[in-house]
């Protein structure tokens, strides 16, 4: 009972990492900055399969979010400029996305969203990884 | 412990790491300056390749005391030239592949009571000015891959490099792969991309938009990635009356349409988008003849209606005018070439200082009849090459016997392969009214301005056209009496400065 009460908890607290992620680029004050976390093994950009996920109101220029307490691992970011605020990425009748996007590394969409090869930052047992994400519109 | 090798191996990752090039990008980008040396070498031998020097400056501009002009601008003839065509053919000293790659120069003769000012600039859009601050080119172009180049949305690709119109009191700088771009109509500097609907932002938006006799604007946008081509139909007030999403799979590339009364005309060749066939998005386009063509017939108030009619295999790019009929035939007037190899071979050799190859178009008047589902045609014009058709501008849709255009007529005596002459042809009468620029002089697209008032096809009025005369490094308008094309100009303006070749403009009245 013990445990399998110690196997449900995440792993210790003790030796967490954190994972910050500079926001930049973003154009304006309209709406919220939506940042999702995927862990490795999870379907990358797959709604329900998120790790994490925060948002705030929009600034211009960067704004920095911070995921603390993860496990050690691999993990991928996605951020999108809600600038309507209607919790979703919208996109054009042609499937491309018409509100601002990011990735953690850097990644950039081509034709598509990035692998989660291309997006993956490890984060260690201990201290702050940091990454960047470059919106593009 | 780091030995000397490491740590310069180190410092040099870091470097390339600032900076975000790749080695793959660093090989395109010596691609690029190679070229650009290329084309210096080509231009010595063939001065004719002036016409696609990158342009110095960002923007030009000369009054009514730095133009020099010979005879007599016609004082009616009041109003605003645009052009557009690509001129940033290189950034930063890295030359594109291709003449339909580079930055739109946006410009225009401002005519008013028989004086004349020029104003041009390269358009800043967010492309330009984005690669403006890294001081190097950072975006894959039409024909240009820049490996490790990201596209995360069409507009950050977007030059505005292919035309230029008025409508609904906008001035409108179009490419085709993207979103029309608005710009001030004075200083011709970067507005806004136009989004005519939140669910069409960031959709393509052709060059050749038809306009129709009310105002209504019809245009399309072709997205093979998706096997699409998207018709719009934009109300005289430049709001947007509907969309509607074709399915035309695989989709080949297409520059202009038609329209009549009734109808509005697509013109399906055997040019086919496949996304795995290359990298650029030229190279993704397949020549397939054997597929053969179709002419695509859509019910102007019903788009859901629609004919086909089976055509044999051609490339197009431009058209004259359609219309139907007493029978509810669709007459039209186009430039035919028997494949796209101008446009793969010819622009790419002119880009890197070699003499363009390929087969230029014959002009032709075509029957299509959606009853029947028949096709036939006349050849008008053969020998010479043709291009550039254009006819009254309002008579767009409805019957015109006129169209001006352009010819390269080997025996024209002149002393490059280019165009040469100006026609206008009239198909009614079989007449053509030709006249041949100076053996140094380019032609460029000429266009129909009518008599003030004139809404007949009578041939009254004015065409205008630029030439670039590469000797003199002179870019020259020239106005006609448009019923009089063979006595000469009735006016010429020189311009203190050679500009690149453009593509297409409009004479907006003042």
């Amino acid at each position: 009972m013990l445990a399998a009460a110690l196997l449900a908890l995440p792993a210790t607290v003790a030796s967490a990492g954190e994972l910050a992620i500079a926001v930049e680029n973003i154009g304006n004050s309209e709406g919220h900055l939506r940042v999702a976390l995927y862990r490795e093994g999870s379907q990358f950009l797959k709604q329900g399969q998120e790790e994490a996920a925060t948002f705030r109101n929009a600034a211009p220029g960067t704004m920095v979010f911070a995921f603390p307490d993860l496990a050690a691992g691999r993990y991928g970011i996605a951020v999108f400029h809600d600038a309507n605020a209607n919790g979703e990425l919208d996109s054009n009748l042609l499937g491309i996305p018409t509100e601002g996007i990011g990735f953690s590394n850097a990644a950039k969409a081509n034709f598509g969203p990035p692998t989660f090869a291309d997006v993956a930052v490890t984060v260690p047992d201990e201290g702050t990884v940091t990454t960047r994400a470059p919106l593009t519109y | 412990m780091i030995d000397r090798r490491t740590f310069m191996t180190s410092l040099a990752v870091a470097g390339l790491g600032l900076t975000g090039i790749s080695g793959a990008a660093l090989a395109d980008a010596n691609a690029m300056r190679h070229r650009a040396l290329n084309f210096q070498v080509g231009l010595r031998e063939r001065p004719w390749l002036l016409g696609w020097q990158t342009l110095a400056a960002p923007t030009v501009s000369a009054g009514s005391a730095e133009i020099e002009v010979e005879g007599r601008i016609p004082p009616a003839l009041n109003g605003d030239f645009c052009r557009n065509g690509p001129a940033g053919h290189e950034v930063f000293g890295h030359r594109y592949r291709h003449w339909f790659d580079g930055d739109g120069l946006v410009h225009r003769f401002r005519l008013a009571d028989g004086a004349i000012r020029h104003e041009g600039r390269i358009i800043d859009t967010p492309k330009w000015r984005a690669e403006q601050a890294a001081v190097r080119p950072l975006y894959d172009a039409f024909d240009t891959d820049l490996e490790g180049a990201s596209v995360s949305s069409l507009d950050s690709l977007n030059p505005g490099n292919i035309s230029i119109i008025h409508h609904a009191g906008r001035l409108l700088a179009l490419w085709e792969g993207g979103s029309a771009i608005e710009l001030d109509p004075e200083t011709l500097a970067f507005r806004d991309f136009v989004t005519l609907a939140p669910e069409a932002r960031g959709m393509p938006f052709a060059a050749h938009p038809r306009l129709d006799r009310d105002g209504t604007l019809w245009s399309f946008g072709t997205a093979g990635f998706a096997g699409k081509i998207v018709l719009y139909r934009v109300n005289p007030n430049g709001s947007l009356h509907g969309i509607h999403l074709l399915d035309v799979a695989p989709t080949p590339m297409v520059h202009d349409f038609l329209i009549t009364a009734r109808h509005v005309i697509f013109i399906l060749t055997p040019w086919r988008y496949d996304q795995a066939a290359g990298e650029t998005f030229l190279e993704k386009h397949v020549w397939q003849p054997q597929a053969g063509g179709q002419a695509l017939i859509i019910d102007k108030d019903d788009p859901s209606q629609r004919r086909i009619v089976e055509l044999p295999p051609f490339w197009v790019y431009h058209f004259g005018n359609a219309w139907e009929d007493a029978s509810g035939v669709i007459r039209f007037d186009y430039c035919r070439y028997a494949d796209p190899s101008m446009t793969t071979e010819a622009f790419r050799q002119v880009m890197n200082g070699e003499a363009p190859t390929g087969t230029g178009a014959s002009y032709r008047g075509a029957r299509l009849d959606p009853a029947k589902g028949t096709f036939s045609e006349s050849t008008l014009i053969d020998g010479p090459a043709t291009e550039f058709p254009r006819v009254h501008p309002g008579r767009i849709g409805r019957r015109t016997d006129r169209t001006v255009m352009l010819l390269a007529d080997p025996d024209a005596g002149v002393d490059h392969p280019l165009f040469a002459t100006t026609a206008m042809v009239d198909r009614e009468s079989g007449r053509i009214d030709a006249f041949v620029h100076g053996p140094t002089e380019i032609a460029e697209e000429a266009i129909l301005v009518p008599a003030d008032g004139d809404e007949t096809d009578s041939g009254a009025g004015w065409v205008l056209q630029t030439v670039l005369d590469y000797a003199a490094a002179r870019t020259r308008l020239k106005i006609f009496d448009a019923s009089d094309l063979s006595s000469g100009p009735v006016a010429v303006a020189t311009l203190p400065y050679a500009l690149p070749l453009g593509l297409h403009g409009n004479f907006m009245k003042a």
